[in-house]
């Protein structure tokens, strides 16, 4: 990571620890997981316990030490 | 219910008896989960099967090492299902707030299965987290269905608190022992009288359904006895009838238990006498 010319701030996704580049998008890091967001259903997002509204995951960059959770609906009891 | 036997006017079909939680009715009192079947037409089959209206999701991170795993959500919906979410795997109330409202955001719905659990060898019900979080999710305006221990003084304040529905577990989850303190459930059903309860866990078979429904619960939730049962389209259909052959029981009246016989057959003009 230290080749990249870009500053890259840490951040929690999932509980995994990862740098982005500053001003990372959220859709962004949807597009890592492979989350189309015009097309998936059953998920949703929080950044540091707040649930950001889908309508809003285009506006919204990641700061640092930001901890995200993408949760997605899965087969349970 | 197309298979109602109507003799002379007086069967209710199910649709007169509507299961009621929050401002929603649903007309069959069984709640099935969506887990553990061998694939998912067998899941499909057997949820049609018991003719439930309102099916448990879990709500679970995007595998940020295997991203985008397979979803059966759209099949539930297409199926015409009422999505509950569950918290199932939280053990503070904080995260279980947290699950409702990410299940809330992705499922558009106000309904959640709150589990706050304590450990996950007995996968019990931690009472303190479990009413705060109900406290904070009412509060909220969720539509709250509790996952409570057999405990009488719990399931009372669950319902005082406003959750929809309070449902007291049988015996631990997925451990198909069937309704193993019957004597606490009738208590917990005498101190609830106007919230819906559910036995939720523990179910094994069709007989421990009749019971819980014969001792006057509102419904019966369960998934690993279907999913785990040799032919599960089968059981489904089993705990379908189980379920609304004790609500009739119920609604019926039992007969008082009697220490000696009662001859069913007149007593006068025997031969002999």
């Amino acid at each position: 990571m230290s080749s990249t010319p870009d500053p890259r701030i840490p951040v929690t996704v999932n509980g995994e620890a990862r740098t982005v580049p500053e001003g990372y998008p959220l859709l962004a890091v949807l597009k890592d997981l492979e989350i189309d967001p015009a097309e998936a259903t059953g998920v949703a997002v929080a950044i540091n316990e707040s649930v950001i509204r889908r309508q809003d995951w285009a506006d919204v960059t990641l700061a640092e030490e930001d901890t995200v959770e993408i949760i997605q609906a899965q087969q349970g009891g | 219910m197309a298979d109602d036997v109507h003799t002379n006017g007086a069967v209710a079909s199910a649709t007169d008896d509507p299961l009621t939680i929050g401002d929603r009715d649903f007309s069959s009192r069984l709640i099935v989960g969506t887990s553990r079947y061998p694939n998912p037409q067998v899941m499909l089959d057997a949820l049609e099967a018991t003719g439930t209206e309102l099916v448990t999701v879990a709500i679970r991170r995007v595998n940020v090492e295997d991203p985008a795993p397979e979803s059966h959500l759209d099949l539930l919906r297409r199926g015409g299902y009422e999505i509950l979410p569950n918290t199932a795997g939280c053990y503070t109330a904080r995260e279980a707030v947290l699950v409702a409202q990410l299940a809330r955001e992705a499922l558009d719905t106000d309904l959640i299965k709150l589990e706050v659990i304590g450990d996950d060898e007995t996968l019990m019900p931690d009472v303190e987290q479990l009413l705060d979080a109900a406290k904070t999710l009412v509060d909220d305006g969720f539509t709250v269905l509790a996952y409570a221990n057999d405990d009488p003084i719990t399931c009372r304040k669950l319902a005082n608190l406003g959750c929809a529905a309070v449902m007291p577990l049988g015996s631990p989850i997925g451990s198909g022992m069937g309704l193993v303190n019957p004597y606490n459930l009738r208590i917990i059903r005498e101190v609830v009288e106007d919230t819906p309860l559910i036995v939720d866990a523990g179910i094994g078979t069709a007989s421990d359904a009749v019971t819980a429904m014969e001792l006057g619960y509102d419904g019966v939730l369960l998934n690993t006895a279907i999913a785990e049962a040799q032919h599960p389209v089968q059981m489904a259909h089993a705990m379908r009838l189980a379920v609304e052959s004790g609500r009739r029981a119920h609604r019926a009246g039992r007969i008082p238990r009697r220490l000696y016989a009662q001859a069913s057959s007149p007593t006068e003009g025997q031969v002999g006498d």
